[in-house]
């Protein structure tokens, strides 16, 4: 009890601090970071906030009302068609890959050197390529995503037991059974637990990309505020895209603790964004 | 190490060569030039690529990809230092002191739950489009992946361990010296390749916000001019610094934690 009320008091006096220090005179002159035109504040944030919840005209600078859905919405939709796309396709390519021993061969240096390569790089390449679009945020999250589950899901795919594949094939099973009772589900699980991860890396590709080059969605609102100095605006922006990554994020923890109840951990492929 | 077989070389260089030559050929196809993104001016050819990488780093414009490649990594290395140093320090204090965890580690998890990528637009607008946004970012990056590790590292400590060497009469800071502090640093020295990465991964994100140095600045000055060449450049030099880094933190990892059972057996 006493705990949650110093977090409490912690909070308070952070919030304090960023509303009140800003309006001591003179503290801009030697410490530029607080004033508000830079941090904003936290009334003034709160505010905007009650303002694009209530109002219907454009008061805003960056942000109108029902804007923020708009683009939360753009930002929102482009990560789960990225996720959907890169899960699945990083899925099936570990898993053929990892049953197929001579493809992987030949493919390990090519992967191994993709896998160092930052991909949020590559952001400003497919925007050239692709334009600023729906369909270059899903290849742009679909980018980083595939990666990670592929990784994950090709680890596991190697990691499966001969002994086990051994058993099964003296106990009868055909090819086919094998693949469906064995192979799959046990890549499966190597795949469902790197989809928090995975999840993270859409919102990054997406929101990066938005960053870089969007017309449209969170990232390209906070960048706009940015470029117009509009303090208040971006950090409405980011909170709400901090909220949405935090949501989809534990969504997807969720997800991975439902399907994989039966086992115990198995992340072991490399990843990053 | 497997020894391969003459077919996996065999098929390696096969798809090398096919890979270089399809995208030396394809885009100088007009109907793909005219339909597709096989474009020169969206994927260059590989000739360019090179011509052009070798006038950047050792023939007439030399010192151009070395300034900004510089950059960035300077920003990436002293961010990682004061990172790793920071979340080191914070995980060892947060292990130790029950207050100070319930206090604090409930703010920590929260921060660490937002991919740290996504706040490099309020670090730029606090601390400007200079060097300091890509320290910060990194530090701010760095922080969390060290601080968990270190955390777990002295909360992994056997209870038997730190009670013997009280029986034997260490004090609290000899056992602070001698165990605590080197159990952790094993586990803080395993997420430094990680961390590392991650650091390049937030300077070059950081760049893209109008740096006027680094290799995320030639980046985005490329894609904005439309400069297939020079963007295949710079993400070539990051790539091979990127792995780099990640390759000598490893070797690094390994030398200072040969003692582990981990590194015993290899």
């Amino acid at each position: 009890m006493a705990l949650v009320a110093s977090r409490l008091a912690l909070v308070a006096v952070v919030l304090a601090i960023w509303q009140w220090v800003p309006q001591i005179p003179g503290i801009t002159r030697w410490a530029p970071i607080f004033d508000p035109f830079f941090i904003s504040s936290p009334a003034r944030i709160a505010a905007k906030f009650w303002e694009l919840a209530t109002t219907t005209g454009d008061q805003g600078a960056v942000l109108k009302s029902g804007n923020l859905f708009v683009q939360l919405w753009a930002t929102l939709w482009a990560t789960l068609l990225g996720f959907v796309v890169g899960v699945t396709s990083g899925f099936l390519a570990g898993l053929v890959l990892s049953q197929t021993r001579t493809l992987a061969d030949i493919l390990n240096p090519y992967l191994v050197a993709v896998n160092a390569l930052p991909r949020v790089a590559l952001v400003p390449l497919i925007i050239m390529i692709f334009g600023t679009g729906l369909g270059a945020k899903v290849v742009l999250a679909w980018l980083i995503v595939f990666f990670i589950v592929f990784f994950n899901t090709y680890a596991g795919g190697r990691a499966l037991e001969p002994s086990l594949v051994d058993s099964c094939r003296i106990l009868g099973a055909s090819r086919r059974q094998l693949l469906r009772t064995v192979v799959v589900p046990h890549v499966a699980g190597w795949t469902f637990a790197i989809l928090p991860l995975a999840m993270s890396a859409s919102i990054i590709g997406v929101v990066v990309g938005e960053f870089v080059g969007g017309a449209q969605g969170l990232g390209y609102i906070i960048t706009v505020a940015l470029g117009q100095l509009e303090a208040t605006d971006l950090f409405v922006a980011l909170l709400t895209l901090c909220v949405v990554a935090v949501v989809l994020i534990g969504l997807a923890t969720r997800l991975e603790k439902r399907l994989l109840h039966w086992r115990p951990e198995h992340v072991g492929g490399a990843g990053q964004a | 190490m497997r020894r391969h077989s003459t077919l996996v070389h065999a098929g390696r260089l096969l798809v090398l060569v096919v890979l270089l030559a399809a995208w030396e050929t394809l885009p100088r196809v007009p109907v793909l030039r005219a339909r597709t993104f096989l474009d020169p001016n969206f994927v260059s050819l590989p000739s360019l690529v090179a011509a052009r990488l070798w006038q950047t780093t050792f023939g007439s414009k030399a010192g151009y990809l070395w300034v900004h490649a510089g950059a960035s990594l300077g920003a990436a290395l002293v961010g990682f230092v004061c990172g790793a140093a920071a979340g080191f320090v914070m995980g060892l204090a947060l292990a130790q002191s029950t207050v100070a965890r319930g206090l604090l580690k409930p703010f920590i998890d929260a921060f660490s739950a937002v991919p740290p990528i996504l706040l490099v637009p309020l670090i730029t607008l606090v601390f400007g489009l200079g060097t300091t946004s890509k320290i910060a970012t990194s530090v701010y990056i760095v922080f969390f992946v060290v601080f968990y590790n270190s955390y777990k590292g002295a909360s992994a400590l056997p209870e038997s361990m730190t009670s013997s060497c009280r029986l034997l009469g260490g004090s609290r800071w000899d056992i602070m010296k001698t165990v605590i502090v080197p159990s952790s640093a094993a586990w803080a020295f395993a997420a430094f390749p990680t961390a590392i990465g991650y650091a390049l991964i937030g300077v070059v994100v950081a760049e893209f916000f109008g740096s006027p140095t680094g290799l995320g600045s030639i980046i985005i000055t490329s894609m904005n001019t439309g400069s297939a060449t020079d963007l295949m450049v710079s993400i070539l030099a990051l790539a091979v610094m990127g792995s780099g880094l990640v390759g000598l933190a490893r070797l690094a990892e390994q030398r200072l934690l040969h003692w582990r059972p981990e590194y015993r057996a290899a």
